[in-house]
C-alpha cells in the first residue's frame, strides 16, 4: 500500500524525512551513543571522570577469567547456531562437535577435580552402570508413537544422572557435565530423524545447547573470573525457573474465566482483575516488603495455615539448619518442633538462606493483569459449539485445555516466555530497592545488573561496569538469536 | 438430573477458584487501605483488621510528604507520554505510508534498538546526561523516557496505520491535505484505543521507574514518586499509618486514569495492541 518514492523524486518529497528525523536523532543520541561509549570504555580503567587509562581486555579478564576458553566456546556456539537447522554435512559435524564435544571438553577442563575424595574404586563402577542404563532407557522408550516422550526422557535421565553422581560425592559441575555427556551419547546414537519420530532432531539440538550451557557454567566456575558475577547468574537461573512456573496462574485464570457459562460474571471478573493493577508496582513491592517483616502478615498466614509447621518439620528432619539450630533440632520431638513453629517469626529478608525463596514467593498469586487480559482476548474466539463437540467426544477439562485453548494462546505464551527471560536477566531494580546495593544478607541476591550498578556508582569502576553491561548485552543477544532459530513463533 | 447437578458444581468450583485468586490479588490493596487509617496504638493492637476511629489525619500528614513527589511524577510522565505519541505517530506514519530511499536503513536503525538492553547503557548514559548538564532536571528523565518508549510504539502503530484503508488517504490528498494534516485528521482520530493502551502501559512503566530518577535526581524536592516512597520506607522509625496513607495517595492518579480510559484500554488489549 505504501507509496514508492524513487531517488529522483526525493527532490520534491524530502520534507517527509522530517517525520522520522526527531525520533532518529533522539535514538542516535540517547541509545546508540551510550552503547558505543560503553563498548569504547570497557577497555579502560575509568572512574567516569578524569581517570581514564587504557588497560586492554583486563576488565573482561577480571570478570570472565582466562579469555582463550571463552573465545573457543563462543566461536563454536556461533557456528552451531548458524548451522543447526541445515541438512548439510558440515551442519551435522558441528552439531556433533557441540553436542558431544562441549561436554567432553568440559570434562577435560574439570578432570583435575576427579577422583573426588572418599570415592572408592568400586564405587566408580556406578557411573559406568548409569551410562549403560541411561542409554538403554533411551532406546527402549523411543518408539514410533512417542512424540513428546523423548523430551521428557531427556530431562528425567539428565536430572536423574546428575543427582546420582552428586550423591556419589562428585563435584556438582563435574556431575552435571558427566550427566550431560552420557545423556548426550544416548541422544546421538538414536536412529536418524524419521517421519514417525519428529522430535529426535529437536532433542539433538537441545542436547547441543545443554552442552554449551554446561561448558559456560564450568568455565564460569573454573576459569578464575569474578565470583559474585557468576553466583549472580546462578540466582538469575533460579529466578527464571521460578518465573516459568509463575506464568501458570495467569494462564489458568484466563482459561477458567473464559469457561464460565454466565456472560455477566465473565465481564465482572474481567473488570475486577483490573482493579489491583491500580496499585503501582513500587507500592506493591513495598507492601510485600511489609508482609515479609518477621511480625508481618506472611509469617502469620504461614502459622495459621500450618505451612510453617511443615517447613519446620522438613527443616528439622533433613538437618538443613535454616530455621532451627541443627544440633537442637536433632534432639527435638515432633510436638516440640510444632510448638516452636507455632511461635516462629523467621526474618525472611534477613536470612541468607531464605531471601531467594522469599523473593520467589513475592507477589503471590502471580496473576499479571495485562497477561490475563491478553490471554482472554486470544481465547474469546473459541465458539461454544467447539466445547459442546468436545463434551460429546468425552474430552475432559485437561484435554480441552491442551487441544482447544492452549494452541490459541501459544503464540502469546511464547512471546511472554522470551520477554520474561530477557527481563529477568536485566532485573536489578527490585533487588536494589529491597536490599540496597550490597545485595542483601551475605550478598546472596547480588544479580549481575546490581553488580554493574554497584561497580559504577558505588565503587567508581565505570569501565568495569561497562564490561559487565556488555557481557549481559551479549548474553541477551545470544538468547534472542537462539529464540529466533529454535522457538519459532508462527504469526 | 445428576448431569445438571454436576454442571452446576463445576461452575461453583470455577467461581471459587477465581474468587480465591482475586482475594489474594486484592490483599495488598486491603492491607494498605486498612492500615492507612490507624494510629500507632491501633496498629500494634490489631494490624490487619479495620479499626475505628479511622484516622483521616494520616492522609493530611502523608499529603505533606508525598504531594511534591506526586506532582513531579505526573508532570514527567504525562509530558513524556504525550511527546512519545507525537514522535511515534509521525515516524510510524512515515514507515507505513512511504518507501523513501533509506527507508530500510532507518527501519533497521529502530529494529536493532529492540535488542539492546538498557542495562548496558546506563553508565555512559549517566555520563552523557552529566556532560549535557541535564542532571537534576526533569528534561533528563523525559528525553530518556521518550527515546525508550517510542521504539515499541512505532512498531505497533506502523502495523495499525498500514491497516487503515488507502481510500481515506487518497481522498484527503485530493482535497489537498498535506501528509502532516493526514496524520492529525485521519490517523489520530482512528487510533484512540491503540494509543490509550500503549499510553497506559508506558505510563505505568514510567510511574514505577526507579533506577534512572535515583541516579539523575539530587534534590529531595525534585524526586519522583518511586524514589521518594522508597526513601520514606527506608526511614528507621516508621509511622505505618501515614506511610500506608502515602502509598494510597500514590495510587490515586492511577485510579483516575483507569476510570477514564478503562473501556478503551480493555478494547485496545482485545484488539491486539500489545500482541507484539
Amino acid at each position: 500500500m505504501a507509496k514508492d518514492i524513487s531517488l529522483k523524486q526525493v527532490a520534491t518529497y524530502w520534507p517527509l524525512y522530517f517525520f522520522v528525523l526527531p525520533s532518529a536523532l533522539l535514538v542516535a543520541t540517547f541509545s546508540y551513543f551510550p552503547a558505543a561509549s560503553a563498548i569504547y570504555h570497557s577497555v579502560f580503567r575509568w572512574n567516569g571522570n578524569y581517570i581514564k587509562i587504557f588497560i586492554g581486555t583486563s576488565n573482561f579478564q577480571k570478570s570472565l577469567g582466562t579469555p582463550a576458553y571463552w573465545v573457543i566456546t563462543l566461536l563454536l556456539t556461533m557456528i552451531m547456531i548458524y548451522n543447526s537447522q541445515k541438512p548439510t554435512l558440515f551442519a551435522k559435524v558441528t552439531k556433533w562437535i557441540c553436542g558431544l564435544g562441549f561436554p567432553l571438553v568440559n570434562l577435560v577442563v574439570l578432570s583435575r577435580l576427579y577422583p573426588p575424595t572418599g570415592l572408592t574404586p568400586a564405587a566408580m563402577l556406578i557411573p559406568g552402570i548409569t551410562w549403560v542404563g541411561l542409554w538403554l532407557f533411551f532406546r527402549w522408550r523411543m518408539d514410533a508413537d512417542s512424540e513428546y516422550k523423548g523430551v521428557l526422557n531427556f530431562t528425567i535421565s539428565f536430572l536423574g544422572g546428575a543427582s546420582l553422581f552428586m550423591a556419589l560425592g562428585l563435584n556438582d559441575v563435574l556431575a552435571w557435565s558427566l550427566s550431560t555427556f552420557m545423556v548426550g551419547l544416548g541422544v546421538w546414537f538414536l536412529p536418524p530423524r524419521t517421519e514417525k519420530v519428529p522430535m529426535l532432531d529437536g532433542m539433538r539440538i537441545s542436547q547441543a545447547l545443554a552442552g554449551v550451557g554446561m561448558m559456560v557454567w564450568s568455565l564460569a566456575q573454573n576459569a578464575g573470573g569474578e565470583v559474585a558475577l557468576w553466583s549472580g547468574f546462578g540466582v538469575i537461573a533460579a529466578l527464571v525457573l521460578a518465573n516459568l512456573l509463575k506464568m501458570v496462574p495467569s494462564i489458568v485464570t484466563a482459561v477458567v474465566i473464559n469457561r464460565l457459562k454466565s456472560e455477566a460474571s465473565n465481564y465482572w471478573y474481567r473488570v475486577l482483575f483490573v482493579v489491583p493493577m491500580i496499585i503501582p508496582g513500587m507500592v506493591g513491592l513495598l507492601i510485600w516488603k511489609f508482609f515479609f517483616e518477621s511480625t508481618g502478615l506472611f509469617n502469620l498466614i504461614l502459622r495459621e495455615t500450618g505451612i510453617m509447621h511443615l517447613l519446620y518439620l522438613f527443616d528439622a528432619k533433613t538437618g538443613n539448619g535454616v530455621f532451627l539450630d541443627k544440633a537442637q533440632a536433632a534432639a527435638m520431638s515432633t510436638s516440640e518442633i510444632f510448638a516452636a513453629a507455632s511461635e516462629a517469626t523467621p526474618a525472611w529478608l534477613g536470612n541468607p538462606d531464605l531471601v531467594l525463596p522469599a523473593f520467589i514467593v513475592w507477589g503471590f498469586p502471580w496473576v499479571g493483569v495485562v497477561g490475563v487480559l491478553i490471554y482472554l482476548a486470544g481465547l474469546q474466539s473459541i465458539d461454544s459449539s467447539v466445547y459442546e463437540a468436545a463434551d460429546l467426544d468425552g474430552v475432559g477439562a485437561v484435554g480441552k485445555f491442551l487441544n482447544i485453548e492452549l494452541p490459541l494462546i501459544l503464540t502469546q505464551v511464547r512471546i511472554n516466555l522470551v520477554l520474561l527471560i530477557i527481563g529477568t536477566l536485566q532485573m536489578y531494580g527490585q533487588v536494589l530497592i529491597l536490599f540496597g546495593d550490597g545485595g542483601g544478607p551475605n550478598g546472596r541476591m547480588m544479580v549481575p545488573g546490581l553488580l554493574m550498578y554497584r561497580s559504577a556508582f558505588v565503587e567508581g569502576y565505570a569501565g568495569y561496569a561497562c564490561a559487565i553491561g556488555l557481557i549481559l548485552f551479549f548474553l541477551i543477544l545470544v538468547l534472542t538469536e537462539i529464540n529466533n532459530r529454535f522457538v519459532r513463533v508462527e504469526k | 438430573m445428576s448431569m445438571r447437578r454436576k454442571e452446576i458444581l463445576a461452575e461453583v468450583w470455577k467461581h471459587l477458584f477465581i474468587l480465591f485468586i482475586l482475594s489474594m490479588a486484592f490483599l495488598p490493596l486491603y492491607v494498605m487501605l486498612v492500615i492507612s487509617g490507624k494510629d500507632g496504638a491501633q496498629f500494634v493492637a490489631s494490624p490487619f483488621k479495620l479499626t475505628f476511629p479511622f484516622h483521616w489525619s494520616n492522609y493530611t500528614q502523608a499529603w505533606d510528604m508525598v504531594s511534591a513527589y506526586v506532582f513531579n511524577t505526573i508532570f514527567v510522565c504525562v509530558t513524556s507520554v504525550l511527546l512519545t505519541f507525537v514522535l511515534s505517530l509521525n515516524a510510524a506514519f512515515f514507515f507505513a505510508r512511504y518507501r523513501m530511499p533509506g527507508h530500510k536503513f532507518l527501519w533497521y536503525f529502530f529494529l536493532v534498538l529492540m535488542l539492546m538492553p538498557g542495562v548496558a547503557n546506563l553508565v555512559p548514559l549517566f555520563m552523557l546526561l552529566k556532560n549535557m548538564s541535564l542532571l537534576n532536571t526533569f528534561y533528563a528523565l523525559m528525553v530518556v523516557y521518550v527515546t525508550g518508549g517510542q521504539v515499541v510504539q512505532i512498531f505497533i502503530l506502523r502495523n495499525f496505520i498500514e491497516e487503515i484503508p488507502q481510500d481515506l488517504f487518497d481522498a484527503a490528498e485530493v482535497d489537498g491535505a498535506s501528509p502532516f494534516k493526514q496524520v492529525y485528521h485521519i490517523v489520530l482520530p482512528m487510533s484512540g484505543s491503540v494509543l490509550s493502551t500503549l499510553g497506559i502501559l508506558q505510563f505505568i512503566g514510567l510511574w514505577n521507574d526507579y533506577i534512572l530518577p535515583l541516579i539523575v535526581m539530587r534534590d529531595d524536592s525534585m524526586l519522583t514518586l518511586a524514589v521518594g516512597l522508597v526513601r520514606m520506607d527506608g526511614e528507621y522509625v516508621k509511622d505505618w499509618g501515614a506511610l500506608m496513607a502515602g502509598f494510597t495517595i500514590a495510587s490515586i492518579p492511577m485510579v483516575l486514569i483507569f476510570l477514564f480510559t478503562m473501556r478503551l484500554f480493555v478494547k485496545g488489549l482485545a484488539a491486539g495492541a500489545v500482541k507484539g
